[in-house]
Formats: structure tokens, C-alpha cells, sequence
């Protein structure tokens, strides 16, 4: 509102139908108020909301920059238009316009804070500094001298290590000059100054003084938790080991003995001094090990596991450093398996020390436990322990020794665990998990190890039983949901993965970690429309970005939260760059491509489509951040063989080179559906293409050993796809080159014939390379059929374009049409093998529909899958029923996929 | 042997081992930068030693007069690590930030009724029920308990009192 009661009265009306949502009737009061006060701008900027609000962000803008030509200067005009430009991610024009206002009001402080807020929305660090120098200079306030000094330091973050920080040692003086007044106050102030003292090289003296000296203590920096353990850092880099290993001592004494990273610490003042030195001899060692032994034994009914983690950690640096350690560390991990075997965490607790005794020992120490522990499983604790057991007995290789028939018995072994742990758990509550799960998440991973070495996809549909059933105790455990997800994807059953997934609610800030396990190729199973609103939903974390980040860093600066803005700055460059986000975009293009079924429809499409996104320099691909989270599966698998999450993916993980090429494509068929000529930007986009298809090796053939650098992200159709591509994007340079100098009439050009037979000869190895073998139904449709399939409509959906660009070459540009002729006639005999191709396509889906119909699924896989089956669970005549149903909801998947994929193939034979 | 430290905002690109789980809710970006710009010594997180999360605490500091105080907003640990004693090392932590620099009076948090193992917990650390609050959880009829552990500011101990299950009040009456 205004300060104006009369204005006030005028805009109330329209403030009202805003807030309703409205939007129409604000417009219309706008319009109304403007005809009687044409120069009214907050009604102009209102109006310009409204239109915002309602979608319609061009004319809102196109309002905005109306009324940016004009200057205003009163804040609740500058409030709106600022909303309106921030929500449609435009920052820059409040930056001029809150400097206008300020400027004509020089002494209103408040319109000055908004300058300062919209230079820090942009981050513009230079401009913030300036203003908030005048700030301070008009207003006289520290806080404003902070905010100086913080944006010269991020001027200077980014100055290399090795050479003088200018701005860096500007902001020091300035800082010293606060210190020494005594304004330096609080502690985010004082982690301001250590911020820049720590930027600069080998001033870790300075730092540690500081925070020793007065405003450390007036600040009573060290009952910080960060600035504790950094004081003890710089304590270590000073060399006072005795006040370093004094000051742990005390935290781990007195406030907190399970505090890792102050036990890391506390080694660090015990084993760096005696670098170099014989340990053996040495009192450190003698007095860690008296240390840790009184930690562990101060510890009561419900121990810490820190203090007895630590005796480890330090006998296994004695062993690393003068050896001969091992049985110590052995007996300390038995006896910690003792005190912790009956917690979850006790696995990944031990395993790395594990991993470092060697295989030897960790198959002695699977033996010692298994003689302790034995096969009792009565208690939820016992269960606890079976399973940490088994976890290691897996990591330690014994699993992978198994043939099929003995893993096939450890399956049914697991699942039978799991059945007896489940009245132990009848009265959890539906939000908690079973106790046994972990036996069934293991007989899935010991299912999908047999896939992998028989091929056969039998283990991989009784795992998807087992899952499912096991989730019907558990509800909510996304463990079993994240493994489902996967081999759903494997086994092509699109709808059933999605339909797990969508019950994880993964949401915000989880849609750029988490999104690939669902959006990775996702076209590939002819879903599209179902794959796009996936794509979507995922990508409003990176608007989210845009317009609620900048708004945090704000925060921060007005809170004088100095700590927090480098991170802030971070997080948002982080999600801003993020390879999963331009992973998802060009998917997001190949189904909006593909969304176009008539050719022009697509040519039209492609001549909207916005480039200025679609990059693939080498800086860019470098500058991604790749922030998808890959840990987060449950994982026992050995060390240095592939976990279960690369396992079970369906394909190679997408990368920067699949990013390239699907960003080539498009650009040059963009370059093809203007019929522009040839030009830098075009030869450039093709020789690129041509050099990544140079080094692309099918994910599945790839190996290590290979001596030239290549690359496998992609899949063996994903090359196919390029390379022909590739092909008939060089027809068109040829046969655009031909064209422009058959009309010039120059001395250059080409004998027509010649022309002919050089874009026959392209568009014949194209032909050869569109050649499909075709798909066998057998009983399973795997990620691979669909993938191949929908890879050919993909290919044909380009190449209607492409032939369709060659053609309107000659017909538009041609002015001897005539001599074309043949040209012409080897396009129509390209397009007769496109069509083709589809035809065997068609003809493949209908097969294979016929095969998935539910009572053919029933008779046939089914009965497979039944007949004979060495899975207890599928044997044991209680679970028929449930079984029949999964089998037929991924038949039911299978088939939406086919007919999706049958229309759209259909749709593309012209 | 968890690493308990201030929690980051690039954290947030790694915290689904907790966040997944159904009763931790994922709030947009916002949320959670909005306590860390304000409050950044009440958000911390507990790390195994190879750095995945484990579990975090969100607190802020409210009230005024005598009822200035901190506050749990969330506290989650994630299934594998549960019944470790993480949560009770970052209610400590919170306590002693509540204490300085915040100089509170108490520290308090909102637990449902129905939640018997978290009511136990809590009461295990020293907090009492102060006040139970008619339907706080919006779209449900449950009833949520206020439970209070005073600092030492709170010298009278206005922050406890007998059978607060029995002060009812309604959940705008709870608002700072």
C-alpha cells in the first residue's frame, strides 16, 4: 500500500481481486484507473502483476519495461514491478531502477537497501560493494561496512591461490580497522574476518590468533562448533600439538566422545608430530592407546560406538605405519561386533577397516563371527546380527563364489529368514520397517548377480515378487522401492517402475539427485506423454532455484549471516549448472520433437526451438556439476566390483558426451528445417558430431584395456542414430553446396550427376545402417527391445525431416530444378527404406502385442515362470495369486508401451 | 562415531538416506535456507566417517520475555542409524546453542500424543510436558503435547509444571 489514503482508497479494489486470484478483474480495474491518471504507475505495475499472475508473462514484461522508461521512484511501485521481474527470472532492470529512486531520494535508506538487495540478487559483487560503501558513508551504520567487506571477499574468492589478493588484503585492512575500534562484535562478523584471513595463503597464525585473542573471547568463539574444530585445525597447522591434543581431549572427555571428526583430530596430534620417528618406541603411541582404552571404558549402559571405533582406527594407523598389527585389529573388530553386531550401522562401521586387513583376514574374521554368532535368529537383536553377518559374508566375496543352484539356495535361504523375522515385528507401526527386510533386499541382490551371469530374466521377475510381497509389511521402506524401481526398468515394465517411484515422494530439491532413476532414457519406452510430465515435474527445482535462492542470499545479508552466503552461492551454482538438468532438457527436446507427428508440424518446431541453451563447448560440458546421488542404494557388494545401483542400471549412466550428441541432433536438424546455408556454425556442428562418433564405443563392448580414449555412455541404437544422422546431415551440406553454385553458374559446379551419385552413396550407407534386425518375443521384453524399437522410430522421425529439408532444398532453391532430378529420386528411394523400416517396426509391436495379450502371458510366461521354479517363494502355492497379478501388471505394461510405440510408428510412415 | 557439525546447504544435495523415509517431509528450497540464513548454529547435522548424513536437527530461537527460547522445528535420523544416541547428541548441542549465544529460557518442541517412543525420549533427556495443543497438526484432529526442558536462565523454573498434560490450548495460542 501507499502512504497516500486517497491513492490507497483507488488501488484497494484491485489489491482485493488480486488476492482472489482474480486476475481479470485487476486487469480491468487497472485499465479503469488509467484512463482517468494515464501516468499512474503503480497501476500500470499492478496491471503488469496481473498479467504476470495469469500467465501471461510477455505482456507483463512488455508493461514493465513501459514503465521502466519512465523512472519511478515510489517504493510501492518499484515493489511490484520487482515482484513481477523476479518471477519471471529477470534481475538486472531493478538494479537501475532502484538506483534511479535512491538517487532522486538520496536520504531514503530503505530504497538504498533495495539497490544494495537487487546488485546482491545478481550477484554483482563490485556493485555491492560501491553501494554499500555509500550506504555507510550516508547512513553510518557498521552493518553496512560488513556488507562491504563481505562483497570485496567474494570479488576475491575467485582469485588464484599463487597471486596477490587485492581485494582480499582491502577487506583485511578494513576489518583490523573495525578490530582494533572494537567493532568487530558478534561471531558471524568474526567468521567474516576469518574468511578472509584464511583465503589468503599461510596466514593460519593470524587466524588462530584472532580467534584466541580479544573477540574470540569476547564472542566466546570456541562454544562454536565449527569455530572449535577450526581453532583446532589451526592449532594443528601451528604445530602446538600439546593445546591441540589438550583441547580434544577435553571435547571428547567432557562434551561429546562420539565426535568423529575431533577423534580424527586428536590422532592427528599424536601420529604428525612423530612423523618420521619410530612409532614404536614413541609415548604418543602409548599414550593414544591409554587414551582411547579410558574413552571406551567410561562409556556405560548404552555405549557410544566412537570411543571403541577409535582403538580401531588407531591400530589400524599402527599397522599402516610399522605393520605387524594385524591380529590386533582383527580381535578389536570381533569384539566391537560383540558390542555393536546388533546395530544396522555395525556393516559399514567395520567394512573399510575390514578392507584394509586384506581378504585373508576378513574371510578369519567372517569365520570368528559365524562361530560366535551361529545361525540364531529368535530375537530382533539376533536378526540384527544374521543380517550384519551376512552383509559381510557377501562384501568379503563370499556370495560371488556361489553358482547359480547355491545362490538360488542362499535366495531361498534369505526368504525363509525374513518369513520367521516377520511376527517379531507385528506390532510395528506402518511407518516403520520389518526387521527382516534387509533378508529380502539381499535375495534380490543374490537374484540379480544370477541374472547377470545366466542372462536369464526369470531371477529378476522373482525378485519383483518378492519385493512387492515384502512391501506389503513395510510400506514405506524405500530401500525395497529404490531396487524395484530398477528391475522394473530392467524387465521394460515402465508404468510399474513409475508406479513406485511416484510413491516415494521425491520432491524440491531430491528431483535433481533422485530424478535420474526414473527420467534416464525415458523415451525409450514409447511412453512419451508419460515420460515428458516426468521430466516436467522433476525441472521446477531448478525454477525453484531461480526465483528462491536469490531471495535466501538476501536473508543472509540481512541477518548478517556472513557464514552462509559463499555456501548459498554454491548451492545455487551447484543446482543452476547441474548436469541432470541439462540431462532432463534434452530428453525433455527429444519428446517435444517427438510430440510433432506430422513432418511439418516437426519442421515447424524445430525452426522455434531456442538455441541459446543448447551448448556443447567443452567449458560447458566441463562446467557440470554432476550432484545425482548413486549412494543412496543399499550396497554389499565387494569392493572393486560394481555395486548394485551400476548393476541394475538398464543402460549406460548418461554423461556429458550423450548430452552432446542430443544436443547436435537437434541443432542440426534446426539449421536443416530453416534451409540455411552452409555456413561456420553448421560445418562446425557437423564435424563435432562426426568427432564424438569417432570415439564412441557401445557401453556394452566397451573395455578398459583399449589404448585409444573413448567413451560409453552410449548404447549400441544411440551410435546408429548418430552416425546416420551424421550422414544425411552431410547429404545436405553436399547437396546444398551443389545447388548454390549450380546457380551461381560458377566455374565450381559440380557436374549434376556427380552430385547424384554422391548423395546416393550417403544415403545408401544410411540405408545399411537403418537395417533392424528383428525382435523376438522371448516371453520377457526386456529395456532393450523397447529401447531399439523406439530408437527406430526416433531415427525415422528425423529422417522424415531431414528428406523433407533435402526436398524443399531443391524445389525452393534449385533454379534449374531439372538438374536434380536424380538427386531427387535417390531422397524418394531413402524415404521408401525409412518407410519400410517402420513397416518391419509395425509389424515387429503387433507380434509382440499378440504376445503380451493377458491370457497369452498367463499361459505363457506365467507358466514359465512357475513350472518347475526353484524359488521357494513361488513354490509354495500361498503366493499364486499375487503372482498371477504382478506377472499381468507387467504385461499390462508392457503392452501400453507397445501401443503407444505402434502409434507412434504408424503416425510417422509418409 | 558421528561427526556432529553445523549443517550446509549444499547438505541438501546429499540427505536422502534420511529424507526418504515417510516421515521426514522434503520442504522447497526456502525452508531451509531461511533457518540457515537466520540461525545457523541451530541446524546441524551428524555424519558417518566416509560423510553421508545420518540424521540433522532445525531449531530457531523465539518468543520474547520470558518465553524467549529455542525451538526443535525437526529432528530426523535416518533408519540405518536409528537408537544410536545421535538424536540426543544434537538436542545437546541445541540446548547449549539455546543457551549461548541465544540466552533462552527453555528449549521446547512439539511432539504428537500419539508418538510413545519420542515422548520417551524426550522425557529421557530432562523435557517435561508444559501444555498439550488442540489439533496442531493441521488436516488431523490428533493433539500435539508441548514439552519444555528449562536452561539455566530459567532460574524459577517457569518452564515446567505438573500435570501440564492437562493445560489445553488452542494451536494459534502457540504462536511467537
Amino acid at each position: 500500500m501507499t502512504s497516500n489514503p486517497e491513492l490507497d482508497k483507488k488501488l484497494r479494489p484491485i489489491y482485493d481481486a488480486m488476492e482472489v486470484g482474480n486476475y481479470r478483474e485487476g486487469i480491468q480495474l487497472c485499465n479503469k484507473a488509467l484512463k482517468s491518471q494515464p501516468d499512474l504507475h503503480i497501476a500500470k505495475a499492478l496491471k503488469a502483476l496481473a498479467f504476470e499472475r495469469g500467465g501471461k508473462t510477455n505482456e507483463a514484461l512488455a508493461l514493465c519495461e513501459e514503465i521502466q522508461w519512465s523512472k519511478p521512484t515510489d517504493e510501492p511501485t518499484l515493489r511490484t514491478l520487482s515482484l513481477v521481474l523476479r518471477s519471471a527470472g529477470k534481475y538486472e532492470p531493478m538494479i537501475k531502477l532502484y538506483e534511479n529512486a535512491y538517487k532522486a531520494h538520496p536520504k531514503n535508506e530503505n530504497l538504498a537497501n533495495h539497490w544494495f538487495m537487487s546488485l546482491a540478487r545478481s550477484l554483482d559483487f563490485k556493485g555491492q560493494q560501491q553501494v554499500a560503501l555509500q550506504l555507510h558513508k550516508n547512513f553510518k551504520k557498521n552493518s553496512y561496512l560488513f556488507w562491504a567487506i563481505m562483497s570485496m571477499t567474494l570479488q576475491g574468492q575467485n582469485v588464484s591461490a599463487n597471486q596477490p589478493n587485492v581485494l582480499y588484503q582491502l577487506a583485511e585492512r578494513m576489518m583490523a580497522k573495525l578490530n582494533n575500534e572494537g567493532k568487530v562484535e558478534t561471531l558471524e562478523e568474526l567468521q567474516l574476518y576469518l574468511i578472509i584471513l584464511l583465503g589468503q595463503q599461510n596466514r593460519h597464525v593470524d587466524a588462530l590468533a584472532l580467534l584466541e585473542g580479544d573477540v574470540g573471547v569476547k564472542t566466546k568463539a570456541i562454544e562454536n562448533v565449527e569455530l572449535r574444530h577450526l581453532r583446532i585445525q589451526l592449532l594443528i597447522q601451528a604445530e602446538r600439538w600439546q593445546d591441540a591434543r589438550d583441547a580434544t581431549v577435553q571435547i571428547l572427555k567432557e562434551i561429546n566422545s562420539d565426535d568423529w571428526r575431533t577423534i580424527l583430530q586428536y590422532f592427528d596430534t599424536i601420529f604428525l608430530p612423530v612423523a618420521g620417528a619410530d612409532l614404536k618406541t614413541s609415548d604418543n603411541l602409548t599414550e593414544a592407546r591409554a587414551f582411547t582404552s579410558e574413552l571406551a571404558k567410561n562409556e556405560g549402559k548404552n555405549p557410544k560406538r566412537g570411543p571403541f571405533l577409535a582403538q580401531i582406527e588407531l591400530e589400524k594407523r599402527v599397522q599402516e605405519s610399522i605393520g605387524d598389527n594385524k591380529d590386533t585389529v582383527l580381535a578389536l573388530l570381533v569384539a566391537y561386533f560383540e558390542k555393536f553386531g546388533s546395530k544396522s550401522c555395525c556393516f559399514e562401521d567395520l567394512s573399510t577397516y575390514l578392507e584394509g586387513l586384506g581378504q585373508e583376514s576378513a574371510l578369519e574374521f567372517c569365520r570368528r563371527l559365524r562361530e560366535a554368532s551361529g545361525e540364531k535368529a529368535d530375537t530382533v537383536k539376533e536378526i540384527t546380527i544374521q543380517i550384519n553377518l551376512a552383509r559381510f559374508e557377501r562384501s568379503v566375496g563370499l556370495q560371488a563364489k556361489l553358482n547359480p543352484t547355491e545362490s538360488m539356495a542362499l535366495v531361498n535361504k534369505f526368504w525363509k529368514l525374513y518369513e520367521d523375522a516377520l511376527p517379531l515385528g507385528k506390532d510395528l507401526s506402518e511407518t516403520e520397517r520389518q526387521y527382516g527386510d534387509d533378508y529380502a533386499i539381499m535375495a534380490a541382490h543374490l537374484l540379480i548377480d544370477i541374472h547377470k551371469e545366466t542372462k536369464s530374466y526369470f531371477p529378476l521377475l522373482n525378485a519383483t515378487f518378492m519385493l512387492e510381497h515384502a512391501l506389503n509389511a513395510s510400506k514405506h521402506n524405500y530401500q525395497i522401492k529404490l531396487v524395484l524401481v530398477r528391475i522394473y526398468e530392467l524387465l521394460g515394465a515402465f508404468s510399474c517402475a513409475s508406479g513406485i517411484y511416484n510413491t516415494m515422494s521425491i520432491k524440491h530439491i531430491q528431483h535433481d539427485t533422485l530424478s535420474h532413476f526414473i527420467t534416464d532414457r525415458v523415451s525409450s519406452y514409447g511412453m512419451f506423454t508419460e515420460a515428458l510430465s516426468q521430466l516436467y515435474s522433476a525441472h521446477e527445482i531448478y525454477h525453484s532455484n531461480e526465483s528462491e535462492t536469490p531471495e535466501m542470499i538476501l536473508q543472509a545479508y540481512k541477518y548478517s549471516t556472513f557464514s552462509k552466503i559463499q555456501e548459498f552461492i554454491e548451492f545455487q551454482s551447484r543446482l543452476e549448472n547441474s548436469l541432470q538438468k541439462m540431462i532432463a532438457d534434452r530428453e525433455m527436446i527429444r519428446l517435444e520433437f517427438l510430440r510433432e507427428d506430422s513432418v511439418s508440424r516437426a519442421v515447424a518446431w524445430l525452426q522455434e526451438l531456442q538455441i541459446d541453451n543448447l551448448k556443447y563447448d567443452e567449458a560447458f560440458c566441463q562446467a557440470r556439476v554432476d550432484n545425482r546421488d548413486t549412494s543412496v542404494m543399499l550396497n554389499w557388494n565387494p569392493k572393486g566390483s560394481p555395486s548394485v545401483e551400476t548393476l541394475t542400471r538398464p543402460s549406460a549412466q548418461l554423461g556429458r558426451h550423450w548430452m552432446v550428441l542430443f544436443t547436435l541432433v537437434p541443432r542440426i536438424l534446426k539449421h536443416m528445417a530453416h534451409l540455411a546455408a552452409i555456413d561456420d556454425q553448421y560445418e562446425k556442428l557437423v564435424a563435432a558430431l562426426e568427432a564424438l562418433l569417432l570415439t564412441a564405443t557401445p557401453a556394452s563392448t566397451a573395455t578398459s584395456s583399449d589404448s585409444e580414449p573413448t567413451h560409453s555412455e552410449f548404447t549400441a541404437e544411440e551410435i546408429k542414430l548418430g552416425k546416420i544422422v551424421l550422414k544425411v546431415a552431410t547429404t545436405f551440406q553436399v547437396l546444398s553446396l551443389a545447388i548454390a553454385a549450380q546457380n551461381s553458374g560458377s566455374p565450381s559446379k559440380v557436374d549434376p550427376a556427380k552430385t547424384a551419385a554422391t548423395v546416393k552413396e550417403h544415403l545408401t550407407a544410411a540405408t545399411a545402417l537403418l537395417k533392424r534386425e528383428p525382435v523376438k518375443s522371448t516371453g520377457v521384453l526386456p529395456w532393450g527391445t523397447f529401447h531399439a524399437l523406439t530408437m527406430t522410430v526416433e531415427t525415422v522421425a528425423y529422417l522424415n525431416v531431414m528428406n523433407q529439408c533435402l526436398q524443399n532444398l531443391i524445389s525452393t532453391k534449385a533454379h534449374k530444378k531439372a538438374a536434380f532430378k536424380a538427386t531427387n529420386a535417390a531422397i524418394q528411394d531413402f524415404m521408401a527404406q525409412c518407410r519400410q523400416t517402420l513397416q518391419s517396426v509395425q509389424t515387429d509391436v503387433t507380434a509382440l502385442r499378440n504376445a503380451v495379450k493377458p491370457d497369452r502371458i498367463k499361459n505363457g510366461l506365467l507358466y514359465e515362470i512357475c513350472d518347475g521354479s526353484s524359488v521357494d517363494y513361488v513354490r509354495s502355492g500361498t503366493h499364486q495369486a499375487e503372482i498371477e497379478e504382478k506377472t499381468l501388471k507387467i504385461g499390462a505394461s508392457w503392452m501400453s508401451s507397445l501401443v503407444y510405440l505402434q502409434q507412434e510408428a504408424v503416425a510417422r510412415m509418409v | 562415531m558421528s561427526s556432529l557439525r553445523q549443517f550446509k546447504a549444499t547438505d541438501l544435495f546429499s540427505f536422502n538416506a534420511i529424507n526418504l523415509d515417510s516421515l521426514t517431509e522434503t520442504y522447497n528450497i526456502s525452508f531451509y535456507l531461511s533457518y540457515l540464513a537466520r540461525w545457523p548454529d541451530l541446524f546441524s547435522v551428524q555424519c558417518t566417517p566416509s560423510s553421508t548424513l545420518m540424521a540433522y536437527v532445525m531449531g530457531k530461537a523465539e518468543g520474547t520475555g520470558t518465553d524467549w527460547h529455542g525451538h526443535v522445528t525437526a529432528i530426523t535420523v535416518a533408519p540405518e542409524y536409528r537408537r544410536l544416541g545421535l538424536a540426543q547428541g544434537m538436542m545437546d548441542l541445541l540446548e547449549r546453542v539455546s543457551e549461548y549465544p541465544y540466552d533462552g529460557y527453555f528449549v521446547d518442541l512439539f511432539v504428537r500424543c500419539s508418538n510413545k517412543v519420542a515422548i520417551e525420549m524426550y522425557t529421557q533427556l530432562g523435557y517435561s510436558i508444559y501444555r498439550t495443543v488442540k489439533e496442531y497438526y493441521s488436516y488431523e484432529t490428533e493433539n500435539a503435547y508441548d514439552m519444555r526442558k528449562p536452561l539455566k536462565r530459567d532460574v524459577d523454573r517457569q518452564s515446567v509444571r505438573e500435570n501440564g498434560e492437562s493445560f489445553l490450548v488452542e494451536p494459534h495460542e502457540v504462536q511467537f
